[in-house]
């Protein structure tokens, strides 16, 4: 054995491995160096993932939300309102916007859309394909399309063919309750009238959900959840009735052809409660297209515009002068053609001398001297005294947004003139809504009360599992008038409304009729008036105060031959609808 | 004597087994919530793309049952026509044009190419003699690798080449091979695999973002990088759980390929991932150790070469997805959707497996797996800290016999 072959068996012992010629597996210390090396890149990659898995976690969750999340408001509908019988006056509907993404759609795509699309959205093909082949990206369809329309085209499943559900403010009446409601906008904001007023009431809280989705925009199924609680409107019931409303309307459409007056209002109220039972004002508009309308006519004259109301405001200052116990139903007076206040001369309206005359008759003939006469009586302190307990010069806080507080000067304001204690006895330069004169005509027929106007007589929120209401009470504001006086007043206006006012067969009316000058920049008016009659039925029980007003009728009648028609049309409708018994046979 | 007892077959290596079972269980979770939101909206069926993987899964089984029960010493004998086969199926691949996939897009020879390969190259360094100190032998080996990474290359698949290159240059080393050598053989690949890349345009715009991107990954303009590194990150320590991954509906493009780890990422969390790395961890020390006890050189190399194989797809993979190493394509093994992928590397565990049979490791992992039942059914602590000190213990031992070690020694034979 040489040396070499020495060496290798020291070596192959060391090794503990046999000769060659007996193949053996690969060195193990090989094996366990490269094993070992994979062992530290091991290493190497889960550092690697720690870094980004553990350390950076929060920074890579943000991107990926970033990407992946997207959060969608989910609109909830605003408050219905619904008239005293359930009748909906203003609810959300759902309509559809359709629209298109051109470049999104091939030649015969287009080809095969535009018959189909024409048809279910009634335009003339010519007109869509034209949109279609648009250059846009985007180009509207049609707007506001009806939700079987909406779903029909959703149905295509085209991808460049786009439908978006919105609700719509609709109003089913249309321009009949216009005034009363209002209007709400597109960005869904109530103005005028209830939806106005009640605009946070009414108004929905729109939640919102988080939704993850995929590169095209599609949801990934079961990934939204819930951020924000939607809530839907609270929903108003009205104190006005639609059947009231509708003949209200009628009749005051009918007087505004015959009588050829530009406007007028029609106001019916409940003089016990307050309550608003109809609300016309002439010409309307159509909430629905509010857009197009004139916007003069939004806001509603009934609670808004003011006018001078002449001898209708007699009964106010002869019920003050009754109460403040100056005059009584038969108290008399001379009257002249003319009399004197604060160095201004004050006429008759026939410019004649009716002679010794009760303070009734008077009232009956709206005379202007007696009326002065009454008012100086009574002292300017006292006389304003009761209008402002009437309510006059102050906001009625009838829940009916924009409302006007009117005008009446006093002593001590800057524009008040002595003459002034005697014109204002007889409605002149005192100015009034018609709804603040027939909320003072409800106390006279109240007893004396002034009941606040109102027309919500319930608020209602429909919850998942139950509904939760608020009923509205009647709001007592102050006594106006004692009984007695209020008797009287009742007495002298049934007296009135025999002589010159509107006869409703078997049943005892009271009222009072008023045409009014119209004042201008430059004096009053030569030619026009405003006529007007305002009263209650039944005069022992009264259930309604009916309050009319035509503006600028072209024929040359008074107030109670204009108006005084009217208010008997619809006080003879009203007593029929809610079956009064007659108080005597017709 | 103790030759002939070990050339009988004996019991598989459970432990190993353990770990491909648990790593395809995975798999399949994972394909699943990658390709669902795609099958349903391409195929109308969620489940689509996992009863395909679930089939090519079936015929995997079948080739790795079948490989396990034969003895691995019929692949030496084949060796040459397979790598011819190889060859073949390359050339054709080339020649038509067809790309990375043949017959009907659902056999990929790169795939098949790998195993021959490994089989070669494990025949090869194992013939008689001392092949492994021959550097002419050696060269002319990596000679007839070359042509099939060249075919590779040609398909072009880069990253696959560079694959089976790294396999038959750890397996050279392991066989036996100088280290001077497998050093100047390294250099001189790297040299030329820059020249490479330098000469591929494509190559080299995949390369410049990546350097861009290694401080910031999220401002990389690799959509596909950055995607994947958000779908890691956002899964957290914990994950969002199976089949909550966001990033897979189609965020992340082709999430069931190559970045299907951002997904396990995803969904199990940092947990998960260091699960399914420690599983791999388990198949090479597994694998080693069968290539370690393998009782003749063709076996040990054979069970090396198929552990490197899957070592290093996996290990590139997890480096290209975590941004550590430039994007390149490489599927990871067991988890990514794809047929010819998961049967090869079941038909090399299959090798594995055959080749522990015959080294015993089965036994000694039977062994073990026994000891750690006992812990878990008697709660008995004592025994299952003696099997870690024993592990600590050799571990050690070969830590201190590597370190000392003169490694030049065995080659200074004349």
């Amino acid at each position: 054995m040489n040396l070499t072959s020495r060496r290798r068996e020291l070596v192959y012992s060391a090794l503990n491995t046999t000769p060659s010629h007996v193949q053996k597996a690969p060195d193990p210390n090989r094996l366990l160096a490269v094993g070992l090396s994979m062992g530290l890149a091991i290493l190497l990659l889960i550092g690697q993932l720690f870094r980004y898995q553990v350390v950076q976690h929060a920074d890579l969750r943000q991107a990926s939300d970033r990407q992946v999340s997207r959060e969608v408001a989910v609109s909830a509908p605003r408050g219905v309102i619904v008239d005293a019988n359930g009748r909906t006056l203003a609810t959300d509907i759902l309509v559809w916007d359709v629209s298109a993404d051109p470049p999104l759609l091939t030649d015969a795509a287009k080809d095969r859309l535009a018959p189909r699309l024409g048809w279910l959205l009634d335009m003339p093909v010519e007109e869509v394909e034209a949109a279609l082949s648009s250059t846009s990206a985007w180009v509207q369809l049609a707007n506001g399309v009806p939700a079987a329309t909406g779903k029909a085209i959703l149905g295509f499943g085209e991808e460049g063919i786009n439908c978006d559900p919105r609700a719509l403010r609709t109003y089913p009446d249309g321009a009949l309750v216009a005034h009363v409601l209002g209007l709400v906008n597109a960005t869904g904001s109530g103005y005028y009238g209830v939806e106005g007023y009640y605009d946070a009431v009414l108004k929905s809280i729109a939640g919102s959900v988080l939704v993850e989705q995929d590169p095209l925009g599609e949801e990934i199924p079961g990934s939204s959840r819930s951020l924000v609680e939607g809530r839907a409107g609270t929903s108003l019931v009205l104190t006005l009735d639609a059947n009231i409303q509708r003949k209200a309307d009628q009749v005051l459409q009918q007087a505004l052809k015959t009588t050829g007056a530009e406007s007028g209002v029609i106001l019916v109220m409940d003089p016990h409660s307050g309550a608003i039972l109809a609300s016309v004002s002439l010409p309307s508009y159509d909430s629905n297209e509010y857009a197009i309308a004139d916007p003069g006519l939004l806001p509603d004259s009934v609670v808004s515009s003011m006018w001078e109301p002449g001898a209708v405001f007699d009964t106010i200052t002869w019920a003050a002068a009754v109460d403040l116990g100056t005059i009584t139903p038969e108290t008399l007076f001379d009257d002249t053609t003319c009399i004197q206040v604060g160095g201004r001369s004050l006429c008759n309206w026939d410019m004649k001398s009716h002679g010794r005359v009760t303070a009734r008759e008077a009232l009956a003939q709206s005379l202007n001297v007696v009326a002065a006469q009454i008012s100086t009586a009574m002292g300017s302190d006292a006389f304003y005294t009761y209008l402002r307990r009437f309510g006059f010069g102050e906001m009625s806080g009838v829940d009916l947004a924009g409302e006007s507080q009117g005008l009446l000067r006093s002593p001590g304001d800057a524009n008040w003139f002595p003459s002034d204690l005697g014109t204002n006895a007889f409605g002149q330069g005192i100015a009034m809504t018609p709804l603040q004169l027939a909320t003072a005509i409800s106390a006279v027929a109240n007893g004396g009360f002034l009941m606040k106007p109102y027309i919500v007589q319930r608020l209602m929120l429909e919850g998942e599992a139950q509904v939760w209401e608020s009923e509205v009470e009647p709001t007592f504001v102050r006594r106006v008038l004692s009984e007695e006086s209020a008797e009287a007043m009742t007495y002298m206006l049934v007296d009135a409304a025999e002589r010159s006012g509107p006869k409703v067969p078997g049943y005892q009316v009271a009222g009072k009729s008023g045409t009014a000058q119209i004042p201008t920049a430059y004096g009053y008016d030569p030619v026009g008036t405003i006529v007007s009659y305002v009263g209650f039925a039944p005069a022992d029980d009264p259930r309604f105060v009916i309050l009319v007003k035509l503006d600028r009728p072209e024929t040359p009648l008074s107030g109670s031959e204009i108006a005084g028609p009217v208010f008997k049309a619809v006080a003879d409708w009203l007593l029929q609808y809610w079956g009064i018994p007659p108080r005597s046979p017709k | 004597m103790e030759n002939q007892e070990s050339l009988k077959p004996g019991s598989p290596d459970w432990i190993l087994i353990g770990a491909v079972a648990a790593l395809l269980s995975l798999g399949l979770m994972t394909v699943y919530s990658s390709t669902a939101p795609m099958g349903v909206r391409f195929q109308g069926d969620s489940g689509y793309f996992l009863k395909r993987q679930v089939l090519w899964l079936g015929v995997g089984m079948a080739a790795l049952i079948l490989f396990t029960w034969l003895p691995y010493r019929f692949w030496s004998r084949i060796s040459v026509p397979l790598v011819l086969f190889a060859i073949a199926m390359l050339v054709t691949g080339v020649v038509t044009g067809s790309g990375r996939l043949l017959v009907g897009a659902s056999v990929s020879p790169v795939e098949f190419a790998k195993l021959a390969i490994v089989v070669f190259a494990s025949h090869w360094f194992a013939a008689e003699g001392e092949p492994r100190r021959s550097l002419v032998r050696g060269i002319s080996s990596l000679f007839a690798t070359g042509i099939v990474v060249a075919l590779v290359m040609a398909q072009p698949d880069i990253s696959e080449a560079m694959i089976m290159v790294l396999v038959v240059a750890a397996m050279y080393l392991v066989a036996g091979g100088s280290p001077v050598r497998f050093l100047a053989l390294a250099v001189t690949g790297v040299a030329l695999l820059l020249i490479l890349v330098m000469s591929m345009p494509t190559a080299l715009t995949r390369l410049q973002p990546f350097l861009d991107s290694w401080k910031d990954p999220l401002s990389s303009t690799n959509f596909q990088l950055r995607q994947g590194i958000i779908g890691l990150g956002s899964g957290g320590l914990f994950g969002l759980g199976a089949g909550g991954s966001r990033m897979a509906h189609q965020w992340l493009p082709a999430a069931h390929a190559d970045s299907i780890l951002a997904i396990v990422g995803e969904e199990q969390g940092f947990l998960g991932s260091l699960v399914l790395i420690g599983l791999f961890a388990v198949l090479i020390y597994r694998g080693l150790h069968i290539a370690s006890k393998a009782t003749d050189a063709f076996g040990g190399l054979l069970a090396a070469g198929s552990t490197f194989l899957i070592a290093f797809q996996a290990l590139l993979n997890i480096a290209v997805v975590t941004g550590t190493i430039p994007f390149t394509g490489i599927s990871l093994p067991f988890i990514s959707l794809g047929g010819s992928s998961l049967v090869v590397t079941l038909c090399a565990v299959g090798i594995l497996l055959s080749v522990s049979r015959s080294a015993g490791t089965g036994r000694t992992a039977q062994r073990l797996m026994e000891q750690y039942w006992m812990l878990i059914t008697n709660r008995d602590l004592s025994s299952g800290r003696d099997v870690w000190v024993e592990f600590w213990q050799k571990l050690q031992a070969r830590m201190a016999g590597v370190l000392t070690r003169d490694w030049r020694r065995p080659h200074r034979h004349p």
